[in-house]
């Protein structure tokens, strides 16, 4: 019998993939975005509705249990996620020091003109 | 030969006049680098009749500075002095410094650890400079003793060969920079009080950061420069 993290498990896992689906219906064309939820998604449906899985990967990693083993991989997700974010925020911070001085001089020289 | 000075300033309406009259005693070519400030800085400055560069957004000293030194290189001038709009450096050492250069030092470096006057700033302050004094003079092979300092001179061609500056937290990484692309770097003894008008830059978050970016610039200087 299924038990209540289980059922939890599997409707967030619907949610997910019904995240990705509006993103298709919306047609709004964010790759990255779809790819996490339905991922995420497949992810989830698959750990709670087939736990043997879970023990498989379990045993793969030499993890003790299966819950450690979806913890430690959601872990090793959101590092992927936060580095991702880190190095696209530097990227931006560096673009707009370049723009705030383009501008600076720009209006500068059309000051002087 | 041309000489230029840079005047970084964030929100220093209160000083920045009196910096200018100052500084055009010794310097005719004064460029200020408003960085976005949100008092009358440009105003008064351009009431002083330099050249006035503002930036749209607040980015840090580096910015401004990264700024000045393109218009100064833009401008083809052999030395660059440096210096604060707050009034916490004193115009009068610019000859001094300007001789040191000439000697045929890249960078002169105006030092409040030659004179009494570092004895004004809180112990945290003060053991930080000397700290990172000490990783610059061991990494860089240097002698310095205010690696911290923003009042400086610049021969126009050395800057040409340094990278470009980071937003915040700038000095140790030029210097270190400078040091190791085999620069030749003076100091010169400039009293320094504590500032006593406008708002100081340190605050606690300040000081619980600039610990951080100094590990991340010597690794950036010591592997990737």
């Amino acid at each position: 019998m299924a038990s209540i993290i289980n059922i939890a498990g599997f409707l967030l896992g619907c949610y997910f993939l019904l995240k990705s689906y509006l993103l298709i219906k919306a047609k709004k064309e964010e790759v990255t975005d779809f790819l996490v939820w339905s991922i995420a998604g497949v992810s989830l449906l698959v750990l709670t509705s087939i736990p043997q899985v879970g023990d498989m990967l379990a045993g793969y990693l030499d993890i003790r249990t299966r819950a450690n083993t979806i913890f430690a991989l959601a872990i090793f997700l959101l590092y992927l996620i936060l580095f991702r974010l880190h190095t696209s925020n530097r990227n931006l911070n560096k673009q707009i020091s370049i723009l705030n001085e383009e501008i600076a001089v720009l209006r500068h020289n059309l000051e002087e003109q | 030969m041309k000489i230029m000075a840079v005047v970084p300033a964030y929100n220093e309406a209160e000083t920045i006049r009196d910096v200018i009259t100052q500084v055009e005693k010794y310097v005719k070519d004064v460029i200020v680098i408003d960085d976005g400030s949100r008092d009358l800085t440009r105003t008064k400055a351009l009431e002083a009749g330099v050249t006035v560069i503002s930036h749209p957004l607040n980015r840090g000293v580096g910015a401004a500075l990264r700024t000045g030194y393109r218009i100064a290189q833009e401008r083809k001038a052999d030395f660059i002095i440096q210096i604060d709009g707050d009034f916490q450096h004193d115009p009068k050492y610019i000859p001094e410094l300007l001789e040191c250069a000439q000697e045929g030092h890249d960078i002169v470096i105006g030092s409040r650890f030659l004179n009494p006057s570092h004895k004004d700033y809180n112990v945290t302050r003060r053991s930080g400079i000397r700290f990172f004094s000490w990783v610059a003079n061991v990494l860089g092979s240097l002698a310095v003793t205010d690696v911290t300092s923003g009042y400086r001179c610049y021969r126009g061609s050395a800057l040409k060969c340094l990278s470009p500056l980071p937003d915040r937290h700038w000095a140790l990484e030029q210097t270190l920079e400078a040091a190791r692309k085999g620069l030749k770097i003076g100091e010169i003894s400039v009293e320094m009080p504590v500032r006593n008008r406008g708002t100081s830059q340190f605050n606690v978050r300040t000081y619980a950061l600039y610990p951080l970016r100094m590990i991340e610039c010597v690794i950036k200087v010591l592997l990737f420069r």
